[in-house]
């Protein structure tokens, strides 16, 4: 995606800064779903298009909020397409739900799921021109497969996880976005006693995987291998012990370096 | 019997918190299976400075959701209804609301008529024309049909 210009500044604060303080509300668009986690939108001046805020669900066994802060600051910092993310500590937050959650920043005036996209394809007379176009554009987006072997993602397989963002005043500016990412990393404890030596593919819906351009996740994959092992380090420890324990930031932070040298040959044998 | 249903809204930019309702679904259960009744009407207002995109899915909603139902019987969890999966799904400038419940003897069809003219503005006089002219001949039907703004559909779910 081509990140909009006017949040720019934006997500370099939101790459610097690890906890949201700004005065959220919910979205008075009212009432909607609130997805496996638990979530909803929310807005703030400042903010043209809101945020969205989540988990609203507690899972003892999963840093949610936490690992969506980390994989967002090393997309930033690697150049993939996730949106800036900042940890929120909820006020007000009803008994029995999360007050430990983040804020992912709404980038686009308008969002459409991939699911979406899909289905417009498959109506009568719509199939041949659109699955060429959207097919193309998707390769470019190819790289976010070798960040999603990276942080082990189990969620990409969804109708409603990666969207496609455009803003009709200024279209040069959008592009798919690639959310989601509570099932990461160390999710359910798995990459604890060396788990996070098993990498195993991505789920991908069929549309995105027919089209992955290889080349480009082999470069990806070049690009993770080059940022430092203190480097990753840094991104994962500064996160509270409130939002994700010490002995769970080592697990993460010895399985991301770990994992680095081993996506290349993983991609090689595999795509 | 028991239902479920959702209200469809359209917000034109999340820039802005301006939407309107223009269509609802209802799930009915038959048997092991069950049916989602879809009633709107076309998007006929939507403002020239939202995307191509925008106005092609606005236009395009009926069979759009009839796609979106098949999604959510192959992809939706255990415990999970159709409705419930298609709410999760649309959260942004085409929304579900969260699915409610509701008890009412009336078939699928016609519960679906009269939530359309409870929930959605501008909604009456059109049940109002079709109670009056062709409420005899409202089935739910297999292809989407069309009169005037108003437009319905039927989709069978599969036990």
């Amino acid at each position: 995606m081509v990140f909009p210009a006017a949040l720019s500044d934006i997500r370099t604060l939101w790459r610097q800064e690890i906890c949201s303080t700004h005065p959220w509300q919910p979205d008075t668009t009212g009432i909607l779903a609130p997805g496996e986690a638990g979530g909803y939108r929310v807005r703030c001046d400042g903010f043209p298009f809101g945020a969205y805020l989540k988990p609203t669900k507690i899972d003892a066994n999963t840093p949610r909020a936490a690992n969506e802060k980390i994989v967002a600051d090393l997309a930033t910092d690697l150049g993939f397409d996730v949106p800036p993310v900042l940890l929120y500590r909820r006020t007000g937050c009803p008994p029995g739900e999360e007050f430990c959650c983040c804020v992912s920043l709404i980038l686009y005036p308008e969002l459409y799921q991939w699911g979406l996209v899909w289905n417009l394809w498959n109506l009568p007379n719509m199939e041949a021109v659109l699955r060429g176009i959207v097919g193309a554009s998707l390769a470019q987006y190819s790289g976010n497969v070798a960040l999603d072997l990276w942080i082990g993602q189990t969620d990409r397989n969804n109708a409603g996880n990666v969207v496609f963002g455009i803003d009709p005043k200024n279209r040069a500016e959008g592009g798919f976005v690639f959310l989601d990412h509570a099932f990461t990393l160390n999710y359910q404890n798995r990459w604890a006693g060396n788990g996070w030596q098993a990498i195993t593919m991505v789920p991908l819906p069929p549309p995105f995987l027919d089209c992955i351009n290889k080349p480009l996740v082999l470069a990806a994959c070049e690009r993770i291998a080059g940022i430092s092992d203190d480097a990753v380090a840094a991104i994962v420890n500064r996160m509270p012990d409130s939002f994700m324990p010490g002995a769970h930031r080592t697990i993460v932070t010895t399985g991301l370096n770990g994992r680095k040298p081993l996506l290349r040959e993983f991609v090689e044998g595999t795509l | 019997m028991e239902y479920r249903y959702t209200i469809l809204r359209y917000q034109p930019t999340l820039e802005k918190t301006e939407r309107e309702a223009f269509a609802v679904m209802v799930e009915g259960k038959l048997g092991a299976g069950g049916v989602v009744f879809f009633i709107g009407r076309t998007l006929d207002d939507i403002p020239s400075t939202v995307s191509e995109i925008s106005k092609a899915v606005a236009g395009k909603m009926p069979d759009l959701l009839a796609n979106l139902v098949s999604d959510a019987v192959q992809n939706k969890d255990a415990g999970e209804d159709v409705l419930d999966w298609i709410s999760n799904n649309m959260r942004w400038n085409f929304q579900a609301t969260k699915p409610d419940a509701l008890n009412d003897q009336d078939p699928v069809h016609a519960v679906a008529f009269k939530l359309f003219a409870r929930h959605v503005s501008g909604a009456e006089q059109l049940v109002e024309y079709i109670e009056h002219t062709a409420a005899q001949s409202i089935r739910p039907p297999e292809t989407t049909q069309h009169l005037s703004r108003l437009e319905w559909s039927a989709v069978a779910v599969p036990a």
